[in-house]
């Protein structure tokens, strides 16, 4: 967890990672299960409205073909009656022409009906191509007959404008009446009109009736078609009999179609030349259909005419490349940039194609509007689902605010509390806290504070009693920081240093230690703070009389856990006093120092002096030993002799205790052969036991050994052991030097058979100037001999040791064997 | 003596000097030479080869140790030479051993230590 984060941040980060981040994703994936559902269902039920749409449409399609088909194979059916009655009557002698008023010559050669023939009757026309004499009448007349024939063609119900027989020399007789004098040109040549060739036999070999193409009334009729049939008379075609067929019937009957879904039919001929369309379907796709042209004379043998086309509307090649393959079928296809169900059907007789268009828009209105309207409620709902979620976040973020306000008031009167004790009150209150656990811990406080407070008692109390300790000693307090450079001291310092100040500056403090001190001091310091152990210095401090004072500081380096620092807290102390009665101890040591030097000075030089004169006397005497014949002579030398010897031992043994008392002495251990050095000491002797007639016995090892000693204090030793061994032996006594060895010592053996030694005397044989109240006998001595024997053994590393024996004494000296 | 025919003795002490003189003579050293000079004792061993040289450590104008240190430094090679000293102990013996001398005779010197020292260095020239 971050550190820096508040409570009231944490708690809600924790509820937004752990508790409504899964909450949305779940709601989210409900939402999109529910949309996704939703577009499934509606694209099938779309898929279903298509094809509901499209059977609807063949089937519309179908019928309306099939009625078309069954209008124009009824005028059909009529005309090939109205052809075969005109084969029946044409030419009929019986019937002959009546005159008529209504029938007039025009100025140009030509003859016409004024009014029709009778009520409701016929008009008839001869062109100027036909002369007068030439001219037919009777027929008209037998066609007049027919009348009530034509007249039932064109019914009111029908679709049929006009029913008409056209003869190849230029007759026509048409039903209704029309001007026919003022509608045709005088010389017209009527077989080139109405479609006359289509009947030919060329054409026409089978003489069935045909249908025209479309094409525009020149009679201002409009669009129509015409169906003609031959009329043969004994096999060569007379005329030819025909009705016009005007679309504006069939295109009000197909536009008035009812489809549903706003859909509407189109009449359209194979190529795309569109017959019928509504209004409304015209604006819908953008064209145009001309209802009527004002064409007075139009070219009524050209079958080519320009209309509406199917191909002028975007995306319909496709439709018409349909229709080429498949007659009667189905499609979803865009026109016009929008997408229609067509479904189409031919139409017999003609190359006519019904098709009916229903906008896919319109049929898909509805359920686009459902869809939309559940994509609308799925927004809702999500945006509901949002807006909750937001007011619920906001909701469950102030909870946790004002919980971790709560909290953090609680933890501040406890903070408070802390603080409290850090300033040392402990007389707690806290205020009744929010939760239990926090009351408890509150309690918790209190009681730690008031543990606090006791230490706190005990801690002054002690601290009491040793600064009282401190200053009844009249030591200070000393508190060295040597980061900040600073020292602190408590009030004995005055009475030290004279100084009342509590707090100094350590290079000032540092500058009243006298300057021999100063390096030293400094030393001590960094050493301490180095290794942590206890410093202790004696140096001077000046005083502010300028004087300086001797004081001891010692000290522990502490580290203050708080900063980090390092600190020397001790004590110091005025030791000027103790100073003085070392210094003056000092000055005593060196002047006895100075005086046992003298001394030992003094008793070297005397020992050169008196051995100087020794030496003459000795080695003069010993001439004289060889050189003298006279027995009583002789005695006398030796005696002189032993005299003599006597004093140069006792100057050794003088020198050497002055040697030991100043511990000046000093032993070279080497390696020698004891037997040597024991015949070269009993060489000495020889004067004295020749004198004293004692006879000195060795008893040597057979095989000489090497030991490690000092050779001239070994052989002092041993003269000490042989002389008192002589000294106090009656005459005619023996000595014994015996030498001896085990695995750990080498000892020698001096043995007499003198007095021996009292028990009393001998626990401190081997104390120096002790005589044993020998003093007062004849027998010269110091009483040195024996201490320093001791003394002299235990700087070799061996021992001199006592034994009685039942006549006399003996003493060994040991070695270790090493 | 067998082979140790001529001895020289060093002392600035003129009796102790005679008296070592004539124990040595006593002992069998058929020529004694005396000398209370280091110096003059220098040119007698460069002009006259001696078997044995008995010093005495403490002279006003030179000590044993000197005079042997110079006697190295001027001759190729040094007869067999005694320290003699009143003042003994073992820091001296040590020295005198450290720079070459053969043995060591302690003032008072007696007859029968000499003889020894003396026949024992007969034997081994």
């Amino acid at each position: 967890m971050d550190r820096n984060r508040s409570l009231s941040q944490s708690l809600w980060q924790a509820f937004r990672r752990y508790a409504l981040l899964p909450m949305i994703m779940v709601e989210l994936a409900l939402i999109t299960i529910y949309v996704v559902t939703n577009q499934w269902v509606t694209q099938q039920t779309k898929q279903e409205l298509v094809e509901t749409a499209l059977s609807e449409s063949t089937q519309i399609a179908k019928r309306q073909a099939t009625v078309v088909d069954a209008q124009l194979a009824s005028v059909q059916d009529q005309l090939a009656l109205y052809r075969e009655s005109i084969a029946a009557v044409l030419d009929d002698p019986r019937i002959t022409w009546q005159g008529h008023e209504a029938w007039t010559q025009g100025a140009n050669g030509q003859s016409f009906t004024q009014e029709a023939l009778g009520k409701d009757g016929i008009a008839a026309f001869y062109s100027s191509l036909t002369p007068l004499p030439q001219q037919n009448l009777d027929r008209i007349e037998q066609l007049h007959l027919l009348t009530p024939v034509m007249r039932q063609m064109v019914a009111e119900d029908s679709w049929v404008q006009q029913v008409y027989f056209n003869t190849h020399d230029s007759l026509n007789v048409i039903y209704p009446f029309i001007d026919v004098g003022s509608q045709y040109a005088a010389d017209v040549n009527i077989p080139k009109f109405n479609f006359f060739y289509l009947a030919d036999k060329k054409h026409n070999p089978e003489r069935k009736p045909v249908w025209t193409p479309v094409y525009l009334d020149p009679a201002g009729q409009g669009w129509m078609l015409s169906v003609i049939a031959p009329v043969y008379k004994d096999d060569s075609l007379v005329g030819v009999a025909g009705a016009d067929v005007t679309i504006e019937k069939l295109v009000n009957y197909l536009t008035h179609t009812r489809v549903p879904w706003d859909g509407f039919v189109v009449l359209a001929s194979q190529s795309g030349k569109i017959l019928a369309l509504s209004e409304r379907a015209q604006q819908r796709l953008d064209i145009t259909v001309p209802k009527s042209v004002a064409v007075k004379h139009a070219k009524q043998d050209e079958i080519g005419y320009q209309s509406a086309a199917l191909s002028d509307i975007k995306g319909a090649e496709h439709l018409l490349s349909l229709w080429q393959h498949d007659h009667d079928s189905l499609e979803a296809i865009a026109l016009g940039g929008m997408s229609y169900i067509a479904a189409w059907h031919p139409v017999a007789e003609t190359d006519w194609q019904v098709l009916v268009l229903v906008e896919e828009e319109k049929l898909l209105a509805r359920t686009n509007s459902i869809y939309r309207q559940t994509e609308l409620l799925s927004l809702i709902l999500l945006a509901g689902l949002v807006i909750f979620y937001l007011l619920y976040f906001q909701f469950v973020k102030s909870r946790t605010y004002r919980f971790s306000q709560r909290l953090n008031r609680n933890l501040k009167k406890l903070s408070d509390a802390l603080a409290q004790t850090g300033r040392q009150e402990f007389e707690l209150t806290i205020p009744d806290l929010e939760a239990p656990e926090l009351n408890r811990l509150a309690l918790q406080i209190t009681q730690v504070a008031e543990q606090l407070r006791s230490n706190l008692f005990s801690l002054r109390k002690n601290e009491a009693r040793l600064r009282f300790a401190l200053e009844s000693s009249g030591e200070s307090l000393i508190t060295q920081s040597i980061e900040h450079n600073r020292v602190e001291v408590t009030d004995n310092f005055e009475e030290i240093s004279q100084r009342p100040e509590r707090v100094f500056n350590l290079d000032e403090y540092s500058s009243w230690i006298h300057p021999d001190d100063r390096e030293k001091v400094k030393a001590l310091r960094l050493h301490a703070q180095r290794t942590k152990r206890p410093l202790s210095a004696d140096y001077r401090l000046q005083r502010k009389d300028g004087s300086y004072v001797w004081v001891q500081s010692r000290g522990q380096v502490l580290e203050d856990e708080a900063s980090g620092q390092a600190l020397i807290i001790g004590t110091l102390t005025d030791i000027s006093e103790r100073k003085a009665i070392e210094q003056n101890l000092r000055a005593a040591k060196d002047a006895a120092n100075e005086a046992n030097r003298a001394k030992s000075k003094l008793l070297s030089s005397i020992t050169h002096e008196i051995k100087t004169p020794l030496t003459t006397i000795l080695g003069i005497a010993d001439i004289l030993r060889f050189k003298l014949a006279d027995v009583g002579q002789r005695d006398s030398i030796r005696r002189l002799i032993s005299a003599a010897e006597h004093l140069n031992h006792l100057v050794d043994d003088i020198l050497t205790l002055s040697k030991l008392e100043s511990k000046s002495l000093t032993v070279t251990i080497e390696q020698v052969v004891p037997q040597f050095l024991i015949a070269e000491t009993i060489d000495w002797f020889s004067e004295t036991l020749e004198t004293s007639k004692i006879q000195v016995q060795c008893e040597l090892l057979p095989n000489a050994i090497e030991l490690k000693a000092d050779p001239i204090r070994f052989k002092q030793v041993l003269t000490n052991l042989l002389s008192n061994a002589i000294k106090y032996s009656p005459k005619h006594s023996k000595v014994k030097v015996i030498e001896a060895q085990t695995e750990e010592v080498y000892t020698i053996t001096v043995k007499d058979e003198g007095w021996g030694i009292p028990p009393l005397y001998r626990a401190r044989l081997f104390e120096a100037f002790n005589r044993f109240g020998r003093e007062q006998t004849s027998v010269e001595g110091t009483g040195v001999g024996l201490a320093i024997c001791r003394e002299l053994m235990r700087l070799m590393g061996g021992e001199v040791s006592y034994q009685p024996l039942e006549q006399g004494s003996a003493f060994t000296i040991s070695f270790p064997m090493r | 003596m067998k082979r140790l025919k001529r001895a020289l003795v060093i002392d600035d002490n003129t009796t102790n000097l005679m008296v070592l003189k004539e124990l040595i003579e006593m002992i069998g050293v058929p020529q004694v030479i005396a000398e209370t000079n280091p110096v003059y004792a220098l040119n007698i061993l460069k002009k006259t080869p001696v078997d044995c040289v008995l010093i005495d450590q403490n002279m006003p104008q030179m000590s044993g140790l000197e005079l042997y240190s110079e006697l190295k430094q001027v001759m190729p090679s040094i007869p067999a030479t005694f320290m003699v000293s009143a003042i003994d102990d073992s820091e001296l013996r040590e020295k005198a051993r450290a720079i070459g001398m053969v043995g060591f005779i302690s003032k008072p010197f007696r007859y029968e230590i000499i003889e020894r020292m003396l026949r024992d260095l007969d034997e081994r020239l």
